[in-house]
């Protein structure tokens, strides 16, 4: 990266680079060969969106999550937030989603208290700031919908009385693209509120060695160091505010959009609120490139990721993303060239 | 169709230097196109007009619904009309204005306004349609033909190299031609102009476009078939079919109707006379006769076939040896004049100065333009008319058979010898017994109460003659001439119509060359005068609805004289081959100014930097670079970001990863810091220009020297 590009950076934005950054080493300390991975759950955590990893067991996804969630540290610096944050315990939680689970397994539920004669709310693993949600597709719908409605709320309601969850509510859940024998897999409707699908390969050799060869041994990580929530919050306002976003950009976005909800092979094309979360998305991509705007070059990392799952294609189309990418190519051209233009 | 399909089909919007090249072939359309029918006011109208209409369609254009542009376009135009039907009509104009002034000004605001309506439709409908713009490029392209196609007319003196070739290659249809290549240029248009990027729409609007041209060929041929050149080979009497073919060539009788401006319409060149003598004639007109109608076949005057009678008018070509008129002008009475004729068209008998007595054929000096050459020695008048009072008409010598033929006309009907007598009666009666004088009197009696027009025919009638004559006296020359050789004949005078061209010779420039247009063709009397000869005895009818005529281009007028005179040798041989030379030497300048063009504009390109505003160095710094580069053939791709083209040249040129970082900066980053900005796109620009220059010398001047490097960024 040019150290001219860097120092043109603002301050708040080279601070929410710093904890970028922090993160970044944590989890590239604990998980080996899933940088793309990393960063993708790098934009989604500093874009406020949530992410849905495809992926075989044992590959690695709970650590990630576990990883990205103890990087962020419980401690918090300003009072404002302090009613939200009271209720959490963990700054990160993983949760098994089965067929017999109920919503308030993972809102919480009031229990009674002998001792004070009342009843009082027992938060569920939803107050946290990293929820890792393991096999989503595993349990019931009222389960899934109640999970979902958090996602998009940021608030539980349990006996008539809501409670907000924390501003980082961050839920990373995960599902089985093979062993799909008694589950209930997810509508488009509901998959439309993750920001991200990311699919996950296997990792490859020279990764996979080394997982080996440090599995077992003791690792010291005291000297790495943390960040705590106010940090990432603030990291995230400063994202949306000063990465700038051309009305270029936005167009080509639109375009898109118009671009495959006309292809003949797309029977439902991506929805508006795709584009409105791809938006914060593409400011932090823009950052994690070290820039302070949006490129060409952010829309077709992150369309395939964003969009992929929101579309619905004729039978007999396997690969979605050649899709995406016809779509994109004519806005996209569109877009380089308006840079030279008045 | 559902709203997606509709928004596809939606075109992209149009560039703005494909609006500004379209907008110059328009302005150039409407000059080539409108340059051969209106005055230069009209046009000047016409262009600022038309102007205005492509300005008015880059800032209107986006904001009207198809109900204003419609609305826009036929109110003006349908305004421009009424505007100038009104100047026209309303008499108050006539005393605030000169005559003249309000029909020039009618005529500019008519095509003013027509132009600019047509033009406005036309692009807007170019920038919102394929078919629009598809049929935007065909009215470019029919202008086109029609600026080529001058020669339809014969105006030789603006030469048109393609239709030159044609026509010396033996095609007389230039339309045709043109009409094969304006498809081609066409379809040429369409790749540029049309923004379809589907084949399948391309045929299909060629197809359209092929259909257009093939109807405009259709009526083109249509409106300029009055060929004005065989205006009597048929010549019988006063026939009807006679009177069809003169009104083609009279001026455009027949052919008025058909066409919008035939006052416009320059008149094609049929013969030219070179004169070897001074001549000024009586009345200033020359009289180039080409046959003489005098057998009167009991309805009508028609040529005498048996060859008996007028044995001094020479009706064939030349042989060898050429031909000699029978003797009847008396030579003291007359001049020689000796002359040369050029016939440029097809001709069945030999025009020639009257009265003819020698025709000796000539070499022709250009027979690519020439059909026939011949000398003729002329016996022209020497003495004014007035002065053969007291003479006879038919002398004594005549044989009673001659005296029968030359005086024979409707003894049947009583009216021509009852009008002749009424108009006879008027004279003094010392006068009555002179034949001149009852003549003139005849004469007299058509110029004044004749009305000359082209419009009545008297078609219907079996004797138009007599519908001419007893009826409203309203005719063109046919009719005047056959009335007045029944009306003298019945008085007694021996009188025959004579066929050709009347040229005003006080419209000619001062060469010794007369051109002579197929609008010139004419009838006239003849009188026979006992001890002089025929004598040309041409009515002039004082009221007239025919413009002036029209003067013969002075340049046209000398070229042709020169080319009679055979110093004007044009290179240009019978069935030569296919202009090659030319064709080369056109291209070649073609290709050089194109080339200069380009390399103005590229170094506008460089120059301007200098000139615009800091803050808009950060597009026009990296545009620089980018022409180098892509001029020495590493253009970014289609659908290759700005970061990839920067990453695959990286190697190439140093400091291009910066340069287009800096740029897009610039470009997609925050407005407020555009300024800073732009001065580390200079800075980086600088950099790489060198780095690119020092690192692949040969690239980088392959760049500077491409003329058209600019045309190929992306």
């Amino acid at each position: 990266m040019s150290t001219l590009e860097s120092s043109l950076l603002e301050s708040e934005l080279r601070e929410a680079q710093r904890v970028a950054n922090v993160i970044r080493q944590r989890m590239a300390y604990d998980v080996m060969g899933r940088d793309e991975v990393i960063e993708l759950a790098l934009i989604s955590l500093l874009s406020g969106g949530h992410m849905l990893l495809e992926d075989y067991p044992g590959s690695g996804k709970t650590t990630l999550a576990k990883s990205l969630g103890e990087s962020i540290s419980l401690s918090t610096q300003g009072e404002s937030d302090a009613a939200s944050t009271a209720l959490i315990k963990a700054p990160f939680r993983r949760v098994q989603f089965t067929p017999d689970m109920l919503p308030s397994d993972i809102t919480g539920v009031m229990v009674f208290d002998g001792q004070r004669n009342d009843f009082y709310f027992r938060p569920g693993p939803v107050f946290s700031f990293v929820l890792l949600v393991d096999e989503i597709n595993r349990t019931s719908p009222k389960v899934q919908s109640a999970m979902l409605e958090c996602m998009a709320e940021g608030q539980v309601t349990v006996d008539n009385q809501t409670y907000q969850l924390d501003k980082l509510f961050f839920v990373i859940a995960t599902q089985n693209p093979l062993d799909s024998v008694g589950t209930y897999p997810l509508p488009v409707a509901q998959l439309d509120r993750f920001l991200f699908k990311v699919k996950m390969d296997h990792i490859d050799r020279t990764s996979e060695l080394e997982v080996l060869n440090a599995w077992g041994i003791p690792r010291e990580r005291q000297d790495l160091e943390m960040v705590n929530r106010d940090e990432v919050i603030s990291a995230r306002e400063a994202i949306r505010h000063q990465v700038f976003i051309h009305e270029s950009v936005k167009s080509c976005l639109v375009d898109f959009a118009a671009a495959l909800r006309s292809d003949k092979r797309c029977l439902q094309g991506v929805s508006t609120r795709s584009l409105v979360q791809a938006i914060p998305a593409l400011q932090a991509r823009a950052l994690l490139c070290d820039r302070d705007y949006v490129s060409s070059d952010d829309i077709s990392y992150l369309a395939p990721y964003i969009f992929g799952h929101r579309l619905t294609v004729i039978p007999g189309v396997r690969d979605v993303n050649a899709l995406i990418s016809d779509a994109l190519q004519g806005p996209l051209e569109e877009l380089s060239r308006s840079t030279t233009r008045a | 169709m559902t709203q997606s399909d509709r928004s596809r089909l939606t075109l992209p919007h149009e560039p703005f230097t494909l609006s500004v090249i379209k907008g110059a072939l328009y302005l150039g359309a409407i000059a080539c196109y409108l340059t051969l029918f209106i005055s230069p006011w009209s046009l000047g109208s016409a262009l600022s007009l038309g102007l205005m209409a492509l300005f008015s369609v880059q800032s209107l254009e986006p904001k009207l619904s198809r109900r204003g542009v419609l609305t826009l376009g036929a109110a003006s135009g349908l305004g421009g009309y009424l505007l100038s039907v009104m100047i026209d009509s309303w008499s108050g104009w006539g005393y605030l204005l000169s005559a003249p002034l309000m029909l020039r000004s009618s005529e500019a605001v008519l095509f003013g306004f027509l132009t600019f309506s047509s033009v406005f439709l036309l692009r807007v409908w170019g920038r919102r349609s394929r078919f629009g713009s598809a049929i935007e490029a065909s009215v470019i392209c029919y202008a086109v033909v029609q600026l080529f196609s001058t020669h339809r007319s014969g105006q030789v003196h603006e030469p048109r190299f393609f239709s030159d070739w044609v026509i010396i290659n033996g095609q007389h249809s230039v339309q045709w031609w043109l009409t094969v290549f304006g498809v081609g240029l066409v379809a040429v248009a369409l790749l540029v102009f049309s923004r379809v990027r589907r084949s399948l729409h391309l045929l299909w609007a060629a197809a359209i476009i092929a259909l257009i041209l093939g109807a405009l060929y259709g009526f083109g041929n249509l409106g300029h078939k009055a060929k004005a050149i065989k205006p009597l080979t048929l010549g019988g009497g006063a026939s009807k079919d006679k009177r069809d073919n003169k009104g083609g060539s009279g001026g455009g009788g027949d052919g008025n109707s058909d066409q919008n401006s035939p006052q416009n319409r320059p008149p094609t060149p049929v013969a030219v006379a070179v004169f070897h003598d001074d001549y000024n004639p009586e009345y200033g007109v020359l009289y180039f006769r080409q046959q003489t109608l005098s057998s009167f076949d009991g309805v009508k005057l028609v040529a005498n076939s048996a060859k008996r009678f007028d044995q001094d008018v020479i009706t064939q070509f030349p042989s060898e040896k050429g031909e000699q008129a029978a003797l009847s002008q008396s030579v003291e009475n007359h001049l020689q004049v000796s002359t040369s004729m050029y016939l440029i068209d097809e001709h069945p008998t030999p025009p020639a100065l009257t009265h003819a007595s020698v025709i000796k054929p000539l070499e022709n000096p250009a027979p690519q333009r020439f059909v026939e050459a011949y000398s003729v020695n002329s016996l022209v008048p020497a003495v004014p008319l007035k002065r053969y009072v007291g003479r006879l008409s038919i002398p004594e010598e005549w044989s009673s058979e001659k005296r029968r033929y030359y005086l024979d006309t409707h003894f049947d009907d009583p009216r021509y010898q009852t009008l002749a007598e009424e108009i006879v009666r008027d004279l003094p009666s010392r006068l009555a017994a002179d034949p001149i004088q009852r003549a003139i009197a005849i004469k007299r009696y058509l110029e004044r109460e004749g009305y000359y027009t082209l419009k009545v025919k008297h078609r219907s009638s079996t004797d138009p003659a007599a519908s001419f004559l007893f009826g409203d006296l309203r005719g063109y020359c046919v009719h005047f001439a056959h009335s007045a050789v029944h009306l003298l004949r019945s008085q007694g005078i021996a009188a025959r119509v004579a066929l050709g061209y009347a040229v005003d010779a006080r419209t000619r420039s001062n060469s010794s060359a007369v051109l002579i247009t197929g609008d010139r063709a004419h009838a006239w009397p003849e009188i026979h005068i006992d001890g002089v000869g025929w004598v040309t005895f041409d009515v002039y009818p004082e009221q007239s609805d025919e413009p002036e005529a029209q003067s013969v281009s002075q340049s046209l007028e000398s070229l042709f004289g020169e080319m009679a005179r055979k110093q004007l040798d044009r290179g240009l041989k019978r069935g030569s081959p296919f202009p090659w030379r030319d064709l080369g030497f056109g291209t070649l300048y073609l290709l050089c100014i194109i080339i200069l063009l380009g390399y103005v504009i590229g170094f506008w390109r460089v120059i301007r930097l200098r000139l615009a505003p800091l803050e808009l160095r950060g597009k026009l710094d990296y545009m620089v670079v980018l022409d180098r580069l892509a001029g020495s053939g590493l253009r970014r791709l289609s659908g290759e970001s700005r970061e990839e083209y920067a990453q695959r040249l990286q190697e190439r040129a140093p400091g291009i990863n910066e340069l287009t970082a800096a740029h897009l900066r610039w470009a997609l980053g925050h407005p407020e810091r555009r300024e800073v900005r732009a001065q580390e796109v200079t800075i980086c620009a600088r950099a790489v220009r060198r780095a690119y220059a020092h690192q692949s010398r040969g690239r980088w001047l392959l760049g500077v020297l491409n003329p058209y490097a600019w045309l190929m960024i992306r």
